[in-house]
């Protein structure tokens, strides 16, 4: 009998082709672990074995098609449901590597222009750290928290549920809200809407002339740091926890110590692109 | 916020604009000096009303430095900023999920093409330069090229594909070094992205559509009307002193052609053979190797293999230009210019020859009056009689 040639009939005779992705390699040796963040078998679990999975499933699903990076995939399948497999497989590859590149065995203090930059947005840093903490001790159900640039050099936190992406061209996955907590009666327009601060919703400031010449939904900014909320990350090192603490939020503070800032400031563009002088069409109050 | 947006409701309810002295200046046409010193005057005193409720609101230091949003857009160095970091960060994060492996990308042949150096028996293999026709079709005359027979064709040998392509190449730098025009030509279809940047590379020119016949050997009358610049040593165009010169010259010739597809384009092989004009061309196992100067036996139906050529030989001519630009900035010059160019034409010499009309105008001497008469009729391509300077 005549059988089709497709992928799906290669990976049940065990047959691959050629792998087109390999498990990308950190810039630190965790192997013992990421020093107090995960133990060495946490750390197998969390990246070791999550990314080959991940990899291995990109690897059939995208068999015989064109090499394209995991980013480059996400975006491109973002609008595509037919596709989401593949999307969620290249965003999550996407994600965790994100997650692990921010990472480092041997902190360092903050740069001082990131620190300049990080508490004009959010006051302090102390603030931001409780922002982050907050948000993921909120979230219920796996996804990620990022730390976006926006293009008037402000940061502001994203949250990404499951495989969800922060990049704007990938909005329509970007899975900001646990769907099911959604009214679904009201359009995402008006949820939208609604999630955002009352003010200012006329004039130069409102939602309206921020996202002029974007796509609808579309958030015109770049991540630079994230946190990886997804259990399998936090549980065999953390555990659940329990109402008070440990678990996700434990987690979450001890990675905060973890962070690599040279990093996160090399993804923000360095102190060329520091913010200084004061968008003309913004003034304090 | 509150108190701003206040003082400045209040502010304009409070005040009218006062009229300004520009203003009424320009509805006056006559200086009426009575009539403008009076409303001067009452101008003056109306800015002295206005002046302590302007110190009331300027007190709230806010209002100084209040810009009321515009539609204009952000200032441009800051959008060019914005756009700066976006580009920066999605560079950083590209790469993030997975190391892709090495693979084929057919445009980065075109983009950024293989040099000389790059030529290699595996690269020549992949793009399938080997690959000649079924044996019935060809000419024995590409018997030294063949390695064999398989499948019906002739196997074209990659080291004579290699070794040809590589004194091809090394004849193209040549040529640019010593600033010649190097014309490159393929009129097969899909074949005109990598002439053009064959082409850009070494400096010359190409052609990508059918070749007119009389291009070369009726040069004038086909290319009469294309431009013609003068340049110095470093490529730079001497736009004054040349104009008369110019207009008269011929069409150029090109010094080198490169040739990818020969079998179609045989008439202009056989112009540049009238014209001893070199030519480098990709010969396949059916073509005559005897039609071009220089043949590279290689597959010319695969276009991969076309631009693999192409880009070998573009390179090999920018790397000829680089030289020769090089050693033109430390003063020495590598090429000579056309016999009949001379030098520019100055002031002095302009007013030497209008005085030479003049002296000619004066009917003095028969015999006189008719040597002036011109015994060129088009400068450029001088028989070697009139060589000015």
């Amino acid at each position: 009998m005549l059988r089709p040639t497709l992928p799906r009939i290669g990976r049940s005779l065990g047959i691959f082709r050629r792998s087109l992705h390999r498990v990308p390699l950190l810039a630190h040796e965790f192997s013992k672990g990421v020093p107090g963040l995960l133990s060495p078998s946490g750390f197998d679990v969390a990246w070791t074995q999550y990314q080959k999975l991940m990899i291995d499933k990109l690897n059939l699903l995208t068999a015989g098609q064109d090499s394209i990076p995991p980013k480059e995939l996400a975006i491109k399948y973002a609008r595509d449901p037919a596709q989401a497999p593949t999307f969620n497989y290249a965003s999550m590859a996407h994600n965790n590597n994100f997650f692990f590149s921010c990472l480092t065995p041997d902190p360092k203090p903050m740069p001082a222009w990131l620190q300049t930059d990080l508490e004009a947005s959010f006051s302090s840093i102390e603030t931001l750290r409780r922002e982050f903490i907050l948000t993921t001790n909120a979230m219920f159900g796996p996804g990620f928290v990022w730390l976006m640039k926006t293009k008037q050099r402000k940061y502001a936190i994203l949250t990404t549920y499951l495989a969800g992406s922060p990049y704007p061209a990938a909005h329509y996955r970007q899975q900001p809200v646990d769907m099911n907590t959604e009214d679904k009666s009201i359009s995402e327009v008006m949820r939208k809407l609604n999630r955002e601060p009352p003010a200012n919703s006329v004039g130069a400031h409102s939602g309206g002339a921020k996202t002029k010449g974007l796509a609808p939904g579309a958030l015109d900014a770049q991540p630079i740091l994230c946190i990886n909320t997804w259990e399998h990350v936090y549980l065999p090192d953390y555990g659940h926890g329990t109402i008070t603490g440990g678990g996700k939020k434990q987690f979450a503070e001890n990675w905060w110590q973890a962070i690599d800032w040279e990093v996160v400031g090399a993804n923000a563009g360095g102190p060329q692109y520091a913010g200084g002088t004061t968008n003309r069409s913004s003034f304090m109050i | 916020m509150i108190l701003r947006n206040v003082a400045i409701r209040h502010g304009r309810q409070a005040l009218a604009a006062p009229l300004r002295k520009s203003f009424f200046r320009a509805l006056n046409t006559e200086a009426l000096t009575h009539d403008t010193a009076a409303i001067e005057h009452s101008i003056q005193n109306h800015a002295k009303e206005t002046h302590s409720i302007e110190a009331t609101i300027n007190q709230l230091h806010l209002t100084k430095s209040f810009v009321p949003p515009s539609d204009e857009g952000e200032p441009s160095d800051e959008v060019k900023q914005n756009y700066a970091i976006k580009q920066h960060i999605k560079k950083r994060t590209a790469k993030l999920g997975s190391i892709v492996e090495k693979h084929y990308e057919p445009e980065a042949l075109v983009i950024n093409p293989p040099g000389p150096e790059h030529v290699t028996l595996e690269l020549l293999l992949a793009s399938q330069s080997h690959l000649g026709h079924s044996t019935s079709l060809w000419n024995p005359a590409n018997q030294r090229y063949i390695f064999g027979v398989r499948q019906g064709i002739h196997i074209i040998s990659l080291e004579e594909t290699a070794a040809h392509l590589r004194r091809a190449a090394k004849v193209v730098e040549g040529v640019a070094y010593h600033g010649g025009l190097i014309l490159f030509v393929g009129t097969r279809a899909g074949q005109a992205a990598c002439v053009v940047k064959a082409a850009q590379l070494s400096k010359g020119c190409h052609l990508f559509e059918r070749w007119t016949p009389g291009s070369i050997t009726n040069k004038d009358q086909i290319l009469g009307k294309c431009d013609i610049k003068v340049v110095d040593k470093d490529d730079v165009e001497i736009t004054q002193g040349y104009e008369e010169k110019l207009e008269g010259w011929t069409a150029l010739k090109p010094d080198l052609v490169v040739c990818l597809n020969p079998l179609e384009n045989y008439i202009m092989l056989h112009e540049c053979g009238l014209n001893n004009i070199p030519t480098i061309g990709i010969v396949d196992t059916d073509a005559d190797p005897t039609w071009v100067t220089y043949p590279i036996p290689a597959n010319d139906d695969s276009l991969r293999c076309v631009q693999v050529i192409a880009g070998v030989l573009g390179r090999a001519g920018e790397e000829g230009q680089r030289k020769r630009l090089e050693v033109a900035r430390e003063g020495q010059v590598t090429w000579l210019p056309p016999p009949g160019l001379g030098k520019p034409e100055t002031e002095e010499d302009k007013k030497r020859a209008a005085v030479k009309v003049k002296k000619a105008s004066k009917p003095s001497d028969e015999q006189e009056q008719e040597r002036t008469r011109g015994t060129r009729g088009r400068r450029g391509e001088l028989d070697g009689e009139d060589l000015e300077l």
